[in-house]
């Protein structure tokens, strides 16, 4: 398309993998980027953040890959010759036909990831697991890095992940309870966060339960409650132990909805095991007073309606699947669950607000019927079959995702990539995982294609604002263009209108081409949806999908796995390794905390310069620790463990709990010669271990020690 | 008339979405200048920790020092809507007289470049818009407008805590404070 000579404003969507998705105007002239705005336009606008508005210096970075590479040096060294598309692809057609032929698909992996995501190019199990699937098959991926314990926790107990009302519900609360929930800096749908603040306004009082001062408490909190990272299910359970004691439950919506109180409740009195979950024996657990336990739990069963909101960040603990358990419990013992203002205390998940669904680039089946968990990826690389995993794995095919860097115990992620036989990255930057590669691809950036974002309320038309830079491609176009080279027929005969077209149900867009003319279509409701609000209303014509069809407290399921140390048939708190109480405090005495940065989306936007200078990668930590180390403000520190080491500067603060540190996630790696992080790339220290229902990840299962340099 | 600035205290999370915005829609690349900047301050120890956020602009100050200091009268104030703005090709390389008389720090330099300040957005105004620094807000924390039309909607105060004292130079802002 020629844009020669001309101005013109485009939209399209802010896709990345973070929790809003907003809408972004593109000024372009002579077909070059010259500003990025934000909605103006009818209310509920959807105002973009600091990232979207920084984008121009992220597609016009000069560290823009810019043609496909080729490694000549050792993997992780950097070293690259520039060869052309033919060859690179040839090149990746062979080895894949050599892998497959010699070890089986079972030996190639799908890395594609979360950092994109849009209808068409969101490459996340999209194109390339199209791809491997139409080759033969790939060794498949259970559980994610996010949210996979909330996930599981949501569909034992709700029989469903939806379990999220409209933000604007909010708005109909009397308290709302920020529990591990930062949405201020992790962001947590586009509207949320001025939500919060009408709800606020309209008179709701706000409580952040979290072990850092974040922006979420400073914003909207009436009341900050410390507390030890990975012993939130501790203070739950002496809640619902004070609501018992002192009769405060809602006993009728526990006897109507719900199955399995009673088992919960005889092990809230210490009935099972002798121990009763009573205030005191939660303040020893998780550092918030007996007091303070007594009069939130007091607070919230007496307040209706109140929103307990369980944040993401309380379930990439240990046993994390407990807490979401115990978080939906409580909305249940208060009967907050399934009303207008209320909360149930789960994934966060909303339904669709569209009555059909849309179509999704199709994926196809798996011919190979074998699955390792994704946060393992690195282990399961380096112990193969005789470490018990299904498959050896050879070769690794990664799209949109930092692997290395934001998955945890990087050290091993360095072996694993070291040790493949073969490794393909699509990539926009030379990321420390693109350091791995033996051949690297460029790809476009979502402003040199078309596409369509789509949330459960509003669909955004993503217009190509400027043609492909360099000689950058899509994963589609790479990926259509190596089926060829494979012999693959059929993976890709439409044009980027035809699928898109294709995904779009008239009954949700009738007019396809006026939706492209206004970029926005919103598909609200009348009134804020409430999750869970019919089965409330009338349980027996909507029972929950659970085999009870009820609220399973008690889960039979959960009981047939018959793993009660981990996975126990009610929620409990199951003391987490690594946590304040594990002896190896003894040498890393310091609770790790790995929040979002407000500033980046993961290991995105981080070589941004506009928003590097804004605030640099820091340790928190509380005068306290810092006093007991001899640390200065602004020093470097070195924290480690026996996973790996890094060293940042710190920052001594009264906004973080002592015996707690924390450090963003997100930032790259980068490793002296004696293999320290000077990037702080915060999964050199946390552990690969997962979550034992829904394979979630554990990074606030973390033990450090710091010290001075 | 006065062209000034609201800032609500109570809803800003210290995102900075203004910042990043204003040097988007001005071009500014990242490094010595930023027209547009939120300070912080952290108050208050463990437990009942406090931090709270402000702008720094300019402010198009009623009685602006810059303009008094400027040894080659590059400042000047608009008799229509008082706003301060700085004739570039007038500001002598290196003096930053202004800087130094400025509470706020407003006057912003590239190397060697003249004074650059905050201009509201004039370009935009012409199209009936709002300065960009309002317009990105998330927050609806940010309003500019006629002075008087911001006071008569929103009330608001002189300062909040940790702005440098406005009784000198009397800025064009208004605030609402966040409570301790």
């Amino acid at each position: 398309m020629s844009t020669m000579g001309q101005k013109r404003v485009v939209t399209t969507a802010c896709v990345h993998d973070c929790g809003g998705k907003c809408l972004l105007k593109v000024h372009v002239r002579d077909g070059v980027i010259t500003r990025i705005t934000g909605d103006e336009g009818d209310e509920p606008q959807l105002r973009p953040c600091l990232k979207g508005r920084a984008y121009r210096q992220r597609i016009y970075h000069p560290d823009r890959l810019k043609y496909p590479q080729s490694r000549i040096g050792e993997r992780g060294e950097g070293r690259f010759e520039r060869i052309c598309w033919d060859d690179a692809l040839n090149t990746v057609a062979g080895e894949m036909l050599r892998i497959k032929k010699t070890y089986g698909p079972e030996a190639i992996l799908d890395g594609s990831g979360p950092a994109n995501q849009s209808l068409l190019h969101g490459t996340s199990r999209a194109a390339v697991t199209r791809l491997l699937h139409m080759f033969g098959g790939c060794i498949g991926r259970t559980g994610r890095m996010s949210d996979a314990a909330a996930m599981a926790a949501s569909q034992y107990t709700l029989g469903t992940i939806h379990t999220g009302s409209d933000p604007e519900d909010l708005l109909n609360s009397r308290l709302i309870i920020l529990w591990a929930w930062n949405p201020a800096e992790a962001i947590h749908g586009t509207t949320t966060n001025w939500c919060l603040t009408r709800a606020k306004e309209n008179g709701a009082s706000i409580i952040c339960i979290d072990p850092r001062y974040s922006r979420t408490a400073a914003t909207w909190a009436d009341q900050w409650i410390p507390i030890y990272p990975g012993t939130d299910a501790a203070m739950m359970v002496a809640m619902a132990h004070v609501m018992i004691i002192e009769g405060l439950h809602d006993q009728a919506f526990l006897d109507k909805y719900t199955v399995g109180f009673e088992a919960f409740r005889s092990y809230v009195l210490g009935r099972e095991d002798g121990v009763p979950k009573t205030p005191v024996w939660a303040e020893a657990i998780t550092g918030v007073s007996r007091d303070t336990i007594v009069q939130v739990a007091r607070k919230y069963a007496s307040t209706k309606p109140a929103a307990l909101m369980a944040g993401w960040a309380m379930q990439r603990t240990a046993y994390g699947e407990q807490v979401f358990r115990a978080s939906i419990t409580l909305s249940a013992m208060t009967g907050n669950l399934g009303i207008p203002g209320g909360s149930a205390g789960g994934h966060y998940e909303l339904e669709p607000c569209y009555p059909e669904p849309f179509g999704k680039f199709p994926v196809g089946p798996n011919p190979v019927g074998k699955t390792i968990p994704i946060n393992k990826w690195a282990d399961a690389i380096l112990l193969g079959k005789a470490g018990g995993y299904p498959s050896d794995i050879k070769m690794c095919y990664i799209t949109a995702r930092n692997f290395l860097n934001q998955i945890p115990t990087v050290r091993k992620g360095i072996a694993a990539l070291k040790k493949l036989d073969f490794i393909v990255v699509h990539e926009q930057f030379m990321t420390p995982t693109a350091l791995y590669a033996d051949i690297l691809l460029p790809v476009t950036t979502f402003f040199e294609r078309e596409d369509i974002c789509l949330t459960p309320t509003y669909a955004i038309y993503m217009n190509r604002a400027i043609e492909p830079l360099y000689e950058c491609r899509s994963d589609l176009e790479i990926l259509t263009d190596l089926a060829l080279r494979l012999g693959i027929k059929g993976y890709n005969d439409n044009t980027e209108e035809e699928w898109l077209r294709s995904f779009v149900p008239a009954s949700a867009i009738p007019d396809f081409e006026a939706f492209k003319a206004k970029g926005i279509l919103h598909f609200r409701a009348e009134r804020p949806r409430v999750a869970f609000a019919d089965r409330i209303r009338d349980p027996d014509g909507h029972p929950f999908p659970t085999p009870s069809g009820k609220i399973e407290i008690y889960s039979q399921q959960l009981a047939d796995l018959n793993q009660p140390e981990t996975i126990p048939p009610i929620p409990k708190y199951i003391e987490p390794w690594e946590g304040r109480r594990d002896p190896l405090t003894r040498e890393f005495p310091l609770q790790l905390l790995t929040p979002h940065p407000y500033q980046f989306v993961h290991s995105s936007f981080t070589n941004v310069p506009w928003l590097q200078e804004l605030e640099r990668q820091q340790l928190w930590m509380n005068p306290v620790d810092a006093k007991a180390r001899g640390i200065k403000p602004g020093e470097k520190v070195r924290v480690f463990n026996r996973r790996g080491a890094l060293v940042v500067p710190a920052l001594i603060t009264e906004r973080i709990m002592p015996g707690v540190v924390s450090l963003d996630e997100g930032a790259w790696l980068n490793l002296d010669a004696s293999g320290t992080d000077r990037g702080g790339s915060v999964n050199m220290l946390t552990r690969d271990e997962d979550t034992p229902l829904g394979d979630g990840a554990t990074t606030h299962s973390c033990l450090v020690q710091v010290e001075e340099m | 008339m006065q062209l000034g600035f609201y800032f609500d205290q109570t809803r800003c999370t210290g995102c900075e979405a203004c910042v990043v915005a204003c040097k988007d829609w001005k071009d500014i690349p990242a490094g010595s200048v930023a027209l547009c900047r939120i300070a912080s301050l952290e108050e208050g120890n463990f437990p009942n920790p406090r931090i709270s956020f402000y702008p720094l602009f300019c402010f198009h100050c009623a009685e602006p020092p810059c303009m008094d200091t400027c040894p080659v009268k590059a400042i000047s104030k608009r008799p229509e809507d008082g706003v301060v703005i700085v004739a570039e090709d007038l500001c002598l390389p290196g003096c930053r007289l202004c800087l130094d008389a400025c509470p706020y720090r407003a006057p912003q330099f590239a190397e060697d470049g003249p004074a650059r300040i905050c201009d509201l957005c004039l370009d935009r105004w012409e199209d009936d818009g709002k300065p960009i620094c309002v317009v990105a807000c998330p927050q609806r924390a940010l309003d500019a407008g006629p002075l008087e039309e911001l006071s008569s909607r929103y009330g608001g105060e002189a300062r909040v805590k940790g702005f440098p004292d406005s009784d000198l130079t009397r800025p064009s802002i208004l605030f609402r404070n966040k409570k301790p």
